[in-house]
């Protein structure tokens, strides 16, 4: 019953957003041979880049650059 | 519930051969060598990846970079890696730790997923030049100062990860002088025959004070004593705060690194054993001390904690616990997996005697020159070197 529970809390729920459908076969196009599997993938992906707020954005910045010092 | 604390620390790069515990004639590891007394040393440790972000992702999720999505380290992780990564991975230690009460604490600079589930992630504050930053990582002393302050401030079982990057080229918190020698540096160039490689080390080492490869490896082993000195001050605060005995302790490289072997300058490039053998000490109270010679490999860490706390999940790893094989020498595995992450597709399998290596695609996005050729064989009992290719030889298969 506890691990149920557990994995109940784990569990990511999710909704439905309308796109066009233009826009849907773009996007399929795109992702084709890529191995992401899906549109909805795709859009959750660049959606959470898209929303990471300025000091994440300046964060991940600072990350590149150190590891540009590091010879990367 | 008898919980223990945990600590890892990785220990960035390292590698077996430059350790005295190893063999090496240079004692790098003084205070390494008190802890492994007391702790079980894994002599045939094999990481899943020659990389940072791959293997740590590894560590933490008890999987191969095939099942968690991460193969590529950063910044060369390409963004269906993450995509999946996101999508796919269901188990990630520090958010388990913290379900179960765990104060969790990462001391390390990378961020991106990896901060998940740390109630404290970082090097401290943030130093005045936050945009540009003036060096790569803190040094040993200063993390180590801060990871003493973070888990003295503890109240619950803490969870501390660890990350020591000193020894990663170019150890630029190593006080190290060379005498300049043009010669020393143009003989150090023109020995390396491919064109990028060449290219790729005179951009790495420029402003570096690095000039011979003799200077680049002493200040290699000087990083590996400076971590060893930090070891040593977390191990006496251990045990000063009585903690050691309630404390699950590991100390272990993330990959290796190759000085100049394979042709490979100061890189864990590629997928000969340099890269991706590395150290494995584990501290579990009570348990006592003992060499083991068998394999394991980092996807079996966090399986194997587990067990040993007896901590219940449902999760699938890749791992497998190493406790039946610390307790009566039952091998958990015959081989070992790893996959390049700093090339485009390399994978190796290793057993005790053999190594294959496939190369689908073995440009090197770190020198942008080529490590492997195709499919490689190497006969570890005749060979341990990986210097001749018998894949030609069907019979040796």
């Amino acid at each position: 019953m506890k691990k149920a529970k557990e994995e109940k809390e784990n569990r990511v729920e999710y909704g439905t957003v309308s796109l066009p459908l233009p826009l849907i076969e773009k996007i399929k196009k795109r992702i084709k041979g890529t191995g992401i599997p899906s549109v909805s993938s795709y859009v959750a992906f660049v959606l959470r880049e898209l929303l990471s707020d300025k000091s994440e954005k300046e964060a991940n910045q600072r990350v590149k650059e150190r590891l540009r010092m590091l010879g990367y | 519930m008898n919980e223990k604390n945990i600590v890892i620390i990785i220990i960035d790069a390292l590698r077996p051969k430059n350790l005295s515990l190893f063999g090496y004639s240079y004692e790098t590891d003084e205070n390494l060598k008190k802890i492994a007394k007391e702790s079980i040393l894994f002599k045939n440790h094999f990481s899943s990846s020659n990389s940072t972000a791959p293997a740590v992702t590894s560590i933490l999720t008890g999987t191969y970079s095939n099942t968690h999505g991460i193969i590529h380290q950063l910044p060369y992780t390409k963004p269906k890696e993450m995509e999946k990564f996101d999508r796919t991975t269901k188990f990630w230690f520090p958010d388990f730790l913290k379900k179960k009460g765990y104060e969790t604490i990462a001391i390390d600079w990378i961020g991106l997923w990896f901060k998940k589930g740390f109630d404290y992630y970082g090097e401290g504050e943030e130093k005045k030049d936050y945009i540009k930053p003036a060096e790569p990582f803190r040094s040993a002393k200063e993390i180590t100062n801060l990871a003493i302050e973070k888990i003295s401030q503890s109240k619950k079982p803490f969870f501390l990860f660890l990350h020591f990057w000193d020894t990663h080229f170019p150890f630029p918190h190593v006080m190290y002088k060379e005498e300049y020698e043009e010669s020393s540096l143009y003989n150090l160039l023109e020995n390396i025959k491919d064109a990028k490689q060449r290219k790729y080390l005179k951009d790495r080492i420029a402003g570096k004070n690095l000039y011979s490869i003799k200077g680049m490896i002493n200040k290699y082993d000087l990083a590996i004593k400076s971590v060893d000195n930090e070891l040593g001050r977390i191990y006496d605060f251990l045990k000063s705060s009585e903690l050691w005995d309630k404390t699950v302790f590991i100390v272990m490289g993330d990959h290796g690194t190759n000085l100049t072997e394979h042709g490979i300058y100061f890189s864990s490039s590629g997928l000969y054993d340099d890269s991706i053998h590395t150290p494995l000490i584990v501290h579990f109270p009570k348990f006592g001390a003992r060499e083991i010679k068998q394999f394991v490999q980092n996807v079996d860490i966090i399986p194997s904690i587990l067990d040993y706390l007896k901590f219940q999940t449902e999760n699938k790893f890749d791992g497998k616990s190493f406790l039946k094989l610390i307790r009566d020498g039952s091998p958990i595995r015959n081989e070992v997996f790893s996959v390049d992450g700093l090339c485009e597709d390399i994978k190796s399998i290793r057993t005790k005697k053999k190594k294959l290596i496939i190369a689908k695609n073995n440009f090197c996005n770190l020198c942008k020159s080529k490590h492997h050729e195709g499919i490689e064989t190497y006969d570890l009992e005749k060979d341990s070197w990986e210097s001749v290719n018998i894949h030609q030889d069907r019979k040796n298969l």
